[in-house]
Order: structure tokens, then sequence, then C-alpha cells
């Protein structure tokens, strides 16, 4: 059955027996490869369907989900999200669902030809990046794996929301081990895409290789105040961390280092950051949120001011602000969150090199885990994998090396992002410079 | 089930296997003085793994119909055919003895028996205890309480079919308190593979009243210093090691493959002799348990370290094959839709005899890291890195200076051979869920407290 016309008759059954409910549902289908030691491993393929409900009795929620797409089980999930909203307790914050909207339809989220790879296809893929490996170290051990599939989804709501889309995807990522007088030295990659035509993983086991080289000899830093540049892959998770703490949800309930920060100066007013959830075949594209609201863009940090928070439809009217568009519903089987979609840094005018070259000393860091206290802001995490700079050259890699610092003093101490970047599928990726960090590592430097 | 072995086998498949999963789960969230969420969740399915000529082939359905279950056959077996000729690294697996086995987990209160209203009642019990405690500098406190009911068939062309039912239960209670600019948050969580009974074991004291404690004393404390010093680890945080930077590593998938750092050292002195460490599936009422692995295999006692010997590494049917080794009972699946991988349980270190004022004397100046927050590892390099809820300055053997946000960073091997004392005292105490290859499985771990002579500190001073 057609999956809008089951959320629609489950709406149908469901209207009477309480104030307001959404039905999600869902067909997904997904094949993958692993490789392993160097050699292909397994394929999988997945098939997955079914429905959830939310269920709203004075504001108290109840959900339930179940699968498969079986009549009786429609049936089971909408009694049980009706009990549990009854047996919830009234909310008075919560106001009501989204009624419908006009957007506009994002182009090249779904790829048929993603739908039609076969096993043999990835098979070709997988051969092709651990062979590039291979060919700049013969004895790297490569692990990683590819996977494509589809999704189809539809949502209706008893205030007349109904839509429905389809997308695709296709993921391919590398680990890269080399070792060479019992060191180890390890790097990965990937790449990422909605359609075929912007699928290029043949040469990121070659890419994985060649840095994983850079990382013999590595040393502890000495711990020490330095400049940092971030490269290319650290702004996504800088940036996302931040938009992580606009979560309205987390402002509400005072749990973020941004509450009262909207409409100050977070940043260094170099810094822009807009979300732009309309992006032709952008990885975080939709043409509507998780709640059935047509996105649109919209300007997050503004020469370094806070314009905003992310907003769903409950955290808005909370407070009575605008619905950005930002509720979040990954899969049937979870509930409603709040994310942010592509968030794309306004480019400087460094180049990553012009970065490193500009450097008496300080470091390079390819990946750090940035993991913050949301409360704080505070992170305190290892460097992964970077490099000393000594003279605007590369001195030697780092190991057993970290970084401290708040994420609102980095944000104040950018002062600079590249103009060069790395590009996925709804995001370009600059380098960023913060002028002091704190370093844990050896004796005092 | 067992209809679809014999198919595979007609078809050809040395190897075959169909696992059903079903897993019930009810979650109640009590946020800031109200119950807002009640949900329920059923999900069922079969997946299907075989091997033809040396290669894997696995399919997954939610559709439980026979036309639907075949054509999930086909797909697996299609996906073998399409690698036979490219697996480098054949596949093979120990040879099982036929058995039919069936156990279930007998809970003293079934989650099943209380109804949604009691739940909400309790939940709404542990956030009001935490929010009352200071209702002006505690911002927002969250309580919680899941129960997962999992019941797994496993069928395999060796002839095993082994059923069983597990019931887990997870209480959680988190608080974010601030003062001026200060945020701060802590949680407690307390689980098992038991029925509600679990909520009988603990008290607010102990419970949502510790989170809320531990959430105000933070917004006093200082950010740590940047550096590497002598540290004495709590049976949390030497949960979190001995899982993520030791455990990991003793997973024979990762051995095989080429990513553990502890491949080829069996046998060798890889840790101070005081450490031993262990994986054990076997503890009842443990958030690790259970009675079979999602191949069939009955769940063991594993020792990895003995007096800081390597003794062996944990092992599913292909790398217990492979490695000429015996299958230990990790191979675990999350659901339906996965393949078995080789996994940890409980895991933990086993106690000594020390005691933690012997540590503090015996260390006079470093750090006390107390509670895991997270942890990662890279594996092959055998670094770690684990970010810890709260700590302290040790001076001349006192604990002095409360210290916030901290992270810690070693390497594996060198942080074994660093241990310089283990406690009598010991904890099992942080039930979890770990993740791995995109699956996620129930498991504890814990230990004693441990004197290490160097770890390091990310710190913002």
């Amino acid at each position: 059955m057609d999956i809008l016309e089951i959320a629609r008759k489950g709406i149908e059954k469901i209207k009477g027996k309480i104030e307001q409910a959404d039905i999600f549902v869902e067909r997904r289908k997904s094949i993958s490869l692993k490789w392993e030691k160097s050699t292909l491993k397994q394929v999988e393929v997945h098939y997955d369907e079914g429905i959830s409900v939310r269920a709203f009795h004075k504001g108290g929620r109840g959900f339930a989900c179940s699968s498969p797409l079986r009549e009786e089980n429609i049936d089971k999930v909408v009694e049980e999200a009706v009990s549990l909203a009854k047996a919830a307790q009234p909310d008075p914050d919560f106001k009501s669902l989204p009624s419908p909207g006009e957007g506009k339809k994002v182009k090249g989220l779904y790829d048929e030809k993603i739908t039609l790879l076969s096993p043999a296809d990835l098979a070709r893929w997988g051969e092709e990046i651990i062979e590039g490996a291979k060919r700049i170290d013969e004895e790297a051990v490569v692990s990683g794996g590819i996977s494509a599939g589809s999704v189809e989804y539809a949502l209706a709501n008893t205030e007349g929301v109904e839509v429905e889309d389809s997308q695709t995807g296709i993921y391919a990522s590398v680990m890269v081990v080399l070792q060479k007088d019992g060191e180890v030295a390890s790097y990965y990659d990937f790449d990422e895409a909605r359609n075929l035509k912007d699928f290029h993983p043949i040469d990121i086991g070659e890419k994985a290789c060649l840095q994983a080289r850079e990382f013999f000899g590595a040393k502890q830093a000495p711990t020490g105040t330095y400049p940092v540049v971030f490269s290319y892959l650290m702004s996504p998770g800088i940036i996302g961390a931040i938009a992580g703490a606009a979560n309205a949800e987390d402002i509400q309930r005072k749990r973020s280092f941004l509450v009262g920060k909207k409409g100050e100066k977070i940043a260094w007013e170099g810094l822009s950051v807009q979300d732009l959830p309309l992006i032709e075949g952008g990885m975080s594209s939709a043409s509507f949120d998780g709640e059935g609201v047509p996105h649109k863009e919209l300007n997050f940090i503004e020469e370094g001011v806070l314009m905003t928070y992310f907003h769903n439809s409950y955290t808005a009217n909370k407070v009575e602000e605008e619905n950005t568009g930002h509720a979040a519903r990954f899969s049937y089987r979870g509930g409603v969150g709040i994310s942010p979609t592509n968030l794309q840094i306004k480019l400087g005018d460094w180049t990553l090199e012009e970065m490193i070259q500009d450097m008496k000393r300080g470091l390079l860091v390819l990946s750090v885990g940035v993991q913050p206290n949301m409360a704080s802001g505070d992170v305190s995490g290892p460097i992964d994998f970077g490099f000393m700079i000594e003279d605007g050259e590369k001195a030697y890699p780092l190991k057993n090396t970290m970084l401290g610092f708040n994420l609102l003093d980095l944000l104040k101490n950018i002062d600079a992002v590249s103009k060069d970047y790395r590009e996925e599928p709804g995001v370009k990726m600059p380098a960023l410079r913060v002028k002091n960090l704190r370093v844990g590592g050896g004796e005092n430097g | 089930m067992e209809w679809l072995v014999e198919e595979a086998k007609s078809k050809g498949c040395s190897f075959s296997e169909a696992r059903f999963v079903r897993r019930t789960s009810s979650y109640i969230r009590a946020q800031d003085g109200r119950i807002e969420e009640l949900s329920q969740r059923e999900l069922a399915g079969v997946g299907i793994r075989v091997i033809i000529d040396g290669a894997w082939g696995f399919a997954s359905t939610a559709s439980l119909t026979k036309k639907d279950l075949s054509a999930s056959l086909e797909e697996a077996i299609a996906s073998a055919k399409v690698l036979r000729n490219k697996v480098e690294d054949k596949a093979e697996v120990v040879e099982m003895k036929s058995c039919t086995a069936k156990k279930e987990l007998h809970c003293k209160i079934s989650p099943e028996d209380v109804a949604p209203e009691d739940k909400a009642k309790r939940v709404s019990e542990w956030e009001r205890e935490a929010r009352s405690l200071d209702p002006q500098r505690i911002q927002n406190t969250v309580a919680s309480l899941s129960d997962v009911l999992r019941e797994e068939i496993v069928c395999n062309s060796f002839g095993v079919k082994v059923e069983s039912k597990l019931i887990h239960t997870l209480a959680t209670v988190f608080v974010a308190a601030s003062e001026g600019n200060v945020r701060q948050s802590a949680s407690e969580r307390r689980g098992g593979a038991k029925g509600y009974e679990l909520l009988e074991e603990f008290n607010p004291e102990d419970f949502s009243l510790k989170a809320a404690n531990k959430a105000l004393s933070l917004l006093s404390a200082s950010p740590p210093p940047a550096g590497t010093f002598p540290a004495i680890l709590d049976p949390e945080v030497v949960g979190l090691f001995v899982h993520e930077a030791l455990g990991h590593n003793a997973e024979a998938d990762a051995v095989w493959s080429g990513q553990s750092i502890i491949k080829e050292k069996k046998g060798e002195e890889i840790a101070a002799p005081c450490v031993s460490i262990v994986d054990d599936a076997t503890i009842e009422g443990a958030f690790g348990f259970y009675f079979f692995d999602s191949e069939g295999t009955p769940a063991k006692r594993n020792v990895i370290i003995e007096n800081g010997i390597l003794v062996d590494y944990l092992y599913n049917l292909e790398t217990a094959k492979k490695m000429n080794a015996q299958p230990s009972g990790n191979a675990r699946a999350e659901s339906y839709e996965s393949p078995p991988i080789v996994r940890m349980s409980n895991t933990f270190m086993c106690p000594g005899d020390w005691t933690f004022e012997e540590m503090l004397q015996e260390m006079k100046n470093g750090v006390y890291l107390k509670g895991g927050r997270w942890g990662y590892v890279f594996p092959e390099r055998g670094q770690f890195t684990f970010n810890v809820e709260e700590a302290y300055l040790v001076k001349d053997g006192e604990l002095k200076e409360h210290l916030r946000d901290v992270s810690m960073s070693g390497m594996t091997l060198e942080t074994l051979q660093k241990i310089r004392g283990v406690s009598k005292d010991f904890r099992l105490s942080s039930p979890g869920y770990c993740g791995k290859g995109g699956q996620t499985a129930f498991v504890d771990n814990g230990g004693p407290f441990v004197f290490v002579a160097k770890i390091t500190v990310g710190g913002r001073r």
C-alpha cells in the first residue's frame, strides 16, 4: 500500500480518540559491503518498514512504533499511543502540531541509479579503494565499507499536514593502518553523496594511505599555549557543536552554554554561518522538517552575532517565536528532536597553506575529539591526528596530546577562515585558525 | 526458522543461520516537573547469514511473510555469490554440536505487570527529589526508566536451535545546575538484566540526590591543569579503561584484521603483574548478562589478562576457527538487522590488595579521576581518551582542589605497564550501551581503584 495512504488512514482512525496526533510511515532498503584486512568481507542487504504514532492529550505525549507494516500493527500502535498520551501528565506548553505550509521542493535528493546498485557494483568500488591504498604501500592494512540505500517516508497529522518524500544516499569510508619498525600509523577518509554523479570514492584509499604515512615518528607536544589551525574536516565538528548547543529545547531547559546569548556577539566578527536545508543534493537537505514544516534558509551566526536558536513546533510555540523548521526525525523508531541541517561557514581570504606558513610555532589539527560539556561549553579532548608546526612547516606528528578550551572562548579567538575548503554535497568546509589554545602534553615547552 | 536453514543447505550454503529477534521496549521520561514522554516500541524481524565458497552473505527483513523471508534468503545467497571469487580471507566457522535449548530470565517484578501510571509515578519521584535539593540553582532535571524485553531464536545448519528471553531495566537521572556564568551537569544510572526489582536496590541518596549534589558541587570546581600526572582512577574510570582501551583490542576480529595492539602477544606480559582483566557474560543480574550469544554459543567467563599476562582474546565462530581457538560466546547482534560480531559483555579488572588511602599516600601528588562520562579508542594505535565527570588535585596525599570537565589520554600498553596498585574495593556499576560497527550492545564494566604512574590530562590552565 502507498505509505501516505497508510498514514492518512491512521489519522482517520485516531481522530475522535485524541485531540492531536501525527503518524510517520517509512520503508527503507539498503545494501552494504564491508572490507577488512585488505579484502572484501561481507555484503549485507536490509529491508525495514514501520510506523510510529505521536498522540497528544492535553499536551501530554504518547509515542508508539511498530514493524512490520501490517494492518493489525497499525491499529495496535494507534491504540497504544492514545492510551500512553492519556496516562501522561498534561503539558500546557504544548500548543499545537504544525498546520500545512507551502515550501520549496529540493532537487537532487533521489537518484534511481543508487537503488539499482548491486553487490557487484559495491564490490568493484571496494576493490579499487583497497588497491588505491596498496599502490602507495603494499603492506597497508585496509578496512572500511560502502553502503547505499533509499528511504521513502510519509507524514500526516490531525491538522492537515500530508507530506511524503524519497531520498537516496551512498557513503564509503576507509581506514588505513601502516606499520614500520614496530610503530603504527593510521588515517581515514570518506566520500558521500545523494546522487551517483557526486560520488567519487575511488581515491579515498590512496589519500588515506598517503596521509597515514605522515604520522610515523609521532611525539607528544610540550604542554603550553599555542596558536592552532583546524584543518578542513574539523570545522563542521566545531560549528556543529555550537549549533548543537543552540537547540531551543536545551536553551529552554537551561542546560546549554548558549542560554541568553541570542542577539549577542559570541564569536569573532569575521565568522558567519548559515543553515541551508534547501541545497540541491545536500546530505542534510530536505524539503520539510520532521514535522512536515517547509524548510527555509537561516542565518545562524552573522558577523559573530548569534542570530537564532533552532526550533521545532513545540519549542517555538512555548516561547511564541517563529518555528525555524528544525524538527528532526531520523526514523520511525524515534521521536522528534531538533537538529540543524547543512551548516555553511562563510569563506575567508586565507588558504590553509598560508595559515601554516604564517605560523612560527603552533599546531595543525586534522581531528580532535570535540565532545563538549553542553552545559559549560568546556572541551577537553585528544588530538587524534595533528602536527606540530615550526617556522611554517610540519615539524612532527602528534601523539598523546590534548586540547582544553571553552567553545565560547574558541569562537572569540578565531582570527581567520580559509577561502579554500573540502566540499561534500551540501557543505564547503574551510579551515579555521584560533589564536591561542591550551595544550596538554609532556614536559612544559 | 528451521526451513530457512534447510532451504539454504539445499542451495549449496556450507553454513547458514536464521535468527529471529523481537524487541519490545517501554520508556518513560520526566523533565522539569512533568512526565513528558511515555513510549512503547515493538520491532521484530529475521536476519539470515550464509557462507558459500568461503564468502559471507547477510540479509535481513522486517517482513515475516514466507515469501519475503525466502526473498531475503535469496538476497543473502546472491550477495555471497558475488564475493566468492573476490574474498582472499575465506569465511569459515568452528563446527558446533547440534543442540536445542531454551532459557528465560525470570524476574521478580516483570515490567509488563507494572501499569504505565505506576512507572510514571516512580520516575516523577526521582525527578522531584533531584530538583527539590536546590530549586534556585538546579535548572534542569530529567529522570527516565526503560525496560527492554528481547527474544532471540538462533537456528543454524549445525542443528543448533537456541531460544532466549532477557529483560533489561535501566534508570537514569540527569541534573544541570548553574550559578552566575557557570553551568554544570551530572548524572547517575542504575541498570541490570533484571526486572523492576532493580528499583528496590537503590535509594534517593544514592541516585537522584547523588546526581544533584554532584552537579551543584561542580559549580565551584576549577578547570583542570594541562599536563602529565600520576593518577588514581575510580572503579567507573577503570571500567571505561578496561572496556575501551583494552577490551576492544582483545576482540578477535580486531586482532585477526590487524587492528589490535595486542595481536601476536598471547602469553606475553603486557601489563603490570597486579593486573587481571576478565570478560564475564554469566554474572546474573549484570547489564551485560546473557544466556547464549547471537550465534547460539553459551555465555562464558573469559580471562583476558591474568597477573599481567595476556591469556586469550574474545571470539566468535569465525575468528575461533581462524585462530585455532574455542568460541568464547562473545558474538552478539543488536537486532535481527545486524550480523553477530565480536563484543564484550561485563568487563572488569579484578580487585587487588591496596586501599584507596594507601594509594593517596603513595602517590602524594597527582590527580584523582572519578566517574567515566565517555571514551573512545584508536585500537590500532593503542591510544585512548576518556572524559570523566569530576576530578581532584591530590597534594601531599590529600584530596584538594575539585576539578571539572577533565579528559585524559594515554597509550594503552604503556598505561597497563604503569599501573602501580589495585585496590580491594571493587564495583561493577557502569551499565550502558557499547557501540561498534553501527550496533549497540548491553554491557557493564568496572573494577577496583587503580593507581597509575602517568596519564595526560587536557586542561585549560
